[in-house]
């Protein structure tokens, strides 16, 4: 009796992860997209690939019995023909201060919408500063893999730029999650938000 | 819910802080002055630093990711990469090493890097093996270091450092290679170039403290100078080639340290070849005034008497010495040397004897080594003894003529040499105008001295035994008994080589020590008792001891050891003949050697010398009462040395003698004639020169008081000389040359077959031989017993050839022969069954040609002219 009730709360993690997970890699291009204008934004799974970019930006967005980590890995390189677009400026006249300040708002703005989307779940949240550090850092995530900690990577393509992101998903209280599959996703109502250098 | 956004404000602005705090250490570590990154263990860049990113030419946000191999060439990465797995597989917590960045493309090193990587664990990550990498760019300490060493390679000093292997580093100075006389010393040993090459006599301190240096590596700096007390400090090299000799090298130690622990010790060689040779002339030079001083010290000490008779012993045995050297008769070289030392030991020339001792000892290694590469250091060791004893004469003429010791002696009483030497003495003093005396007739007179009293040996007897009885701490008391014999000189070599051997032999084997003798109920002291005597032909000298004898039994057992004899023949051998085997050379009863007995040479000098004036040696022992010798010789003069001279020009030079002395000494001598003396008929044998000065000082002595008439006849095949004297007329002192008494001059005649007669005021010498050319002994020419016959073949048709072209001159010759030469190779002509040749030559330019031609064929026989 006890091992069919522990195999249906793991199943609906597994089912409220994975929803999660997509849910994330779609919010990541939903944001991106909109906030470059630029609709033609495909995701692309990576494999685990840590350290392999020199900075990361992040941001936590933290409710009860789960925390949920998005990282966006970049070099100034990989990311600036973006945020010349954003800041509307040369990449002469674009300096590293800037394609940071990129990194963290897009962070920032999927941090803000996946809150968003975990309220309308009627999951309470709360949202951190966007953090940005070296990609070195990203390895000190590296924990065990145990159950409840799971990890998904994937890219935003566009044309030849592309940038890598990544979710750190721990779940304390298994049921947390329950309420996410119980509705629908509503993706098509997520706000715009605005640019601003964090 | 406000409470909640409070908190995480609050976390927020902590978290911004955290943010730039660790952005400005990843900056500070970014603008890092070292290579900095963080890899993973196949050498992937997780963390990389702005020097790091200079190095890949990148910006540093494009290295993270880009493998370190990007850096190397392949051979460097695979090195690189070895070094990384050593800490990544937590073999090693750390590795340091050098290795040079290298463009890919062209090989060349970009920048020399000194790498240091540590294992870097992550709590979080323990599967992740990470490595944390430091790169010291030391290109400016190379660059510098090589410069350093263009200007090592011009300063004359031999710097090198050598690493624990003993081997020699890449970098050394240019000059080390011209010190060393070695090219590309690099990677060498050191101790094999440095130490190993010398004629250095190192001290076992020493040889420890090179072997340790290997051990020095990894120790301290202050076990280092500890242990470097003990290293040479000064060494020779042998050059490469012979005649460049050695180097003489200064060399100091400094230790090289990296993290206190000694990792190279650098070498300073300098060339100190100058300063060492100027201090050995130095020393050497020291060591010669010493060596003078001692000389002279060992001369001054000495006895004039002494002196001379080693003066007159010496003259014969160096010309011996000097014989056997070059024959390489290396038994008559012991012998001779032997008996050298024996004669200084008398005078108590310590330095000459010890000379003469090692030379000896090295003889004697040598020649039982059979060495064939010591002829040349021998002769040179020869050379050094004659040159030392010619020091040794030099300082005993200067003493004579310094200390006027031969003018302190009596005017009478003196012996035929003293005089002599005085007189020599006096005309080299005084050289005044009226002694009208050449050097050359000086030395006739010396050489006519051929007969000696052998009292003289007395003193020397008495020396020796002094002298060894004071070593070996006995008593002994001397007797001798001369008799008034007289001998030639070369029989008072003899006996007096084989009296100091007897004496040493006596002290040393003999005599026993006082205690001793008390316990046999002998008298403490030892006697020693040395008596000659005349028969009516020979000389008898007899030796003896009241010591402990001979003991038979150990003469017999080292006969047989030494295999002088076989075991068998001992056993048969009587005690006599036993006896008679101290005489056989090697044979010593000696327990060890020392300057004064052991090495079973003595005995047999006696035997062999005894033997060469035809005499024998006999031992008779009595344990425990004592040892006698007994020597006979015989006293028949030896025939002189045969030399062909026209009667006509004896006379002549007869007459001149005598007219030089009556020029001199206001004397009037006639001048001698032979009646009906046909010149080219007779031919007088004999050592002319000697005769004349001879018979010209009996007539000069028998004019001193009287006048003279001189008569010359032949009777047969002598020539009578007679003088008479009869008026009396005032003395007239003789010249100091003439002055010498007549049994030297008595004796020369002696030995030219001569008999003397005196008849009231008449003396007759009568001389032998006077030949007819007619009479002439044949030239011989035949093979010895054992000369290998086809040889002599070879030169019996050789010389028919030659005698050939002569042989018509040589059959007209044989009635009117100006000249005939009688040539000789056999011993005797009569065993010979080869035939026999006559010639002679008329013309001189004939007689040049024959005898150039049989001194060439005849290489090293004897020719009498």
């Amino acid at each position: 009796m006890d091992c069919e009730i522990i195999d249906d709360m793991e199943n609906r993690l597994i089912t409220n992860l994975t929803w999660l997970k997509s849910t994330i890699r779609e919010l990541s291009r939903m944001r991106l997209a909109r906030y470059l204008t630029e609709p033609n934004l495909t995701i692309e799974s990576q494999s685990r690939e840590p350290g392999q970019q020199h900075s990361m930006a992040m941001i936590l967005v933290a409710g009860t019995g789960f925390r949920v980590v998005f990282r966006v890995h970049f070099n100034r390189r990989s990311i600036s023909p973006w945020a010349e677009k954003i800041y509307k400026q040369d990449k002469q006249e674009l300096n590293t201060s800037q394609v940071s300040s990129f990194a963290k708002e897009y962070c920032n703005l999927t941090g803000g919408a996946i809150k968003q989307e975990l309220g309308l779940h009627g999951l309470d949240s709360g949202i951190s500063l966007p953090l940005l550090t070296r990609g070195f850092d990203e390895i000190f995530f590296d924990q065990p893999n145990e159950m409840r900690i799971f990890t998904d990577w994937w890219s935003l393509n566009h044309q030849s730029t592309r940038m890598m992101c990544s979710t750190y998903l721990e779940v304390q209280d298994p049921g947390a999650l329950d309420q996410l599959t119980l509705g629908e996703i509503r993706l098509g109502h997520l706000p715009t938000g605005e640019i601003e250098d964090l | 819910m406000r409470d909640i956004n409070r908190d995480l404000q609050a976390g927020h602005q902590i978290l911004s802080l955290f943010e730039r705090s660790k952005d400005t250490i990843d900056s500070i570590l970014d603008r890092q002055p070292a290579l900095f990154a963080i890899v993973d263990s196949s050498g992937r860049i997780l963390r990389g630093n702005d020097q790091l990113a200079q190095q890949f030419g990148r910006p540093l946000d494009q290295c993270s990711g880009l493998s370190l191999n990007l850096l190397f060439t392949p051979e460097a990465w695979n090195t690189f990469f070895l070094n990384l797995l050593k800490v990544t597989d937590s073999r090693l917590p750390m590795v340091a090493f050098e290795l040079p960045i290298q463009s890919v493309a062209t090989k060349q090193i970009v920048s020399s890097i000194y790498w240091r990587v540590e294992i870097l664990q992550l709590e979080n990550s323990p599967g992740l093996r990470m490595a944390l990498v430091l790169g010291q760019d030391i290109s400016e300490l190379r660059r510098s270091e090589r410069q350093l060493s263009e200007l090592f390679a011009t300063t004359p000093i031999g710097l090198m450092t050598i690493d624990q292997k003993g081997n020699i580093s890449s970098s050394y100075s240019a000059y080390c290679e011209w010190l060393l006389d070695t090219s590309n010393i690099a990677g060498k040993n050191a101790c094999e170039l440095i130490f190993c090459r010398g004629q250095n006599d190192f001290s076992m301190d020493q040889l420890s403290a090179v072997d340790q240096i290997p051990n020095l590596f990894g120790k301290s700096a202050a076990e280092f100078e500890q242990a470097k007390i003990h290293l040479p400090v000064e060494l020779n090299i042998s050059l490469g080639h012979p005649a460049k000799g050695l180097r003489w090298l200064s060399i100091t130690y400094h230790a090289i340290e990296v993290a206190g622990r000694i990792q190279k010790i650098l070498l300073t060689l300098s060339d100190k070849t100058s300063a060492v040779e100027l201090r050995q002339l130095h020393e050497s030079r020291t060591i010669l005034q010493e060596t003078a001083v001692v000389r002279i010290l060992e001369v001054k000490r000495c006895k004039l008497e002494l002196l001379e008779l080693l003066v007159q012993d010496f003259a014969g045995v160096f010309s011996g010495l000097s014989k056997a050297t070059v024959s390489q008769d290396w038994d008559k070289v012991k012998r001779a040397l032997h008996s050298i030392k024996g004669n200084a030991r008398i005078v108590n020339f310590d330095q000459l004897s010890g000379i003469v001792h090692n030379l000896e000892t090295f003889v004697s290694s040598k020649s039982e080594a059979k060495d064939p590469s010591w002829q040349k250091e021998i002769e040179e060791r020869m050379d050094q003894l004659l040159d030392e004893w010619q020091e040794y004469l030099d300082l005993i003429f200067a003493f004579h003529k310094i200390n006027g010791d031969a003018d302190a002696k009596k005017e009478d009483g003196g012996s035929d040499l003293e005089l002599i030497l005085k007189s020599f003495q006096a005309l080299i003093n005084n050289p005044a105008p009226e002694i009208a005396v050449s050097r050359a007739r000086i030395e006739m007179a010396l050489k006519i001295l051929n007969s000696t009293p052998v009292s003289e040996l007395e003193a020397k007897v008495n020396a020796q035994v002094q002298r060894v009885s004071a070593e070996q701490v006995k008593q002994v008391e001397v007797s001798c008994n001369w008799n008034e014999v007289r001998v030639n000189e070369e029989i008072l070599s003899v006996l007096s080589d084989s009296l100091v051997q007897l004496v040493n032999n006596a002290l040393v084997h003999g005599v026993e020590l006082p205690e001793e003798r008390k316990l046999k109920n002998k008298p403490a002291k030892g006697k020693i008792t040395v008596e000659c005597r005349e028969t009516a032909s020979q000389l008898i000298c007899e030796f003896s001891d009241d010591g402990r004898g001979i003991d038979i039994d150990r003469v017999r057992g080292e006969a047989v050891q030494r295999r002088l004899i076989s075991f068998n023949e001992s056993l048969n051998l009587s005690e006599q003949q036993l006896m008679q085997l101290i005489f056989q050379r090697g044979l010593s009863t000696a327990k060890s050697i020392d300057q004064t007995a052991g090495r079973g040479i003595g005995l047999d000098i006696i035997a062999e010398n005894v033997k060469k004036v035809s005499g024998s040696v006999v031992v008779e022992a009595h344990a425990p009462y004592g040892t006698r010798i007994k020597f006979t010789i015989p006293i028949e003069r030896k025939n002189p040395e045969k030399k062909l001279i026209f009667l006509s020009s004896f006379l002549d030079q007869l007459n001149l003698e005598i007219q030089q002395l009556n020029h001199s000494v206001k004397l009037d001598l006639p001048k001698i004639s032979l009646p009906n003396l046909n010149d080219q008929d007779f031919i007088f044998f004999g050592n002319a020169a000697n005769l004349v000065l001879a018979l010209s000082s009996i007539v000069a002595d028998a004019a001193i008081e009287n006048e003279v008439r001189i008569e010359l006849a032949v009777q047969g095949e002598r020539l009578v000389f007679s003088i008479h004297s009869g008026k009396s007329r005032p003395r007239i002192k003789l010249p100091p040359e003439f002055a010498i008494g007549l049994s030297g001059c008595y004796a020369t005649c002696y030995s030219h077959l001569g008999e003397i007669l005196r008849r009231n005021h008449q003396l007759t010498v009568s001389l032998g031989w006077i030949v007819n050319p007619s009479h002439l002994p044949p030239l011989v020419l035949a093979p010895e017993p054992n000369q290998d016959f086809e040889l002599v073949n070879k030169t019996l048709n050789r010389v028919k050839k030659i005698c050939k072209r002569f042989a018509v001159q040589a059959r007209e010759l044989e009635k009117t022969l100006p000249l005939s030469y009688m040539v000789s190779i056999v011993k005797d002509a009569s065993k010979s069954t080869m035939p026999v040749f006559t010639f002679g030559a008329s013309e001189e330019l004939q007689q040049k040609e024959f005898l150039s031609l049989l001194d060439s064929l005849l290489m090293g026989q004897k020719r009498v002219n």
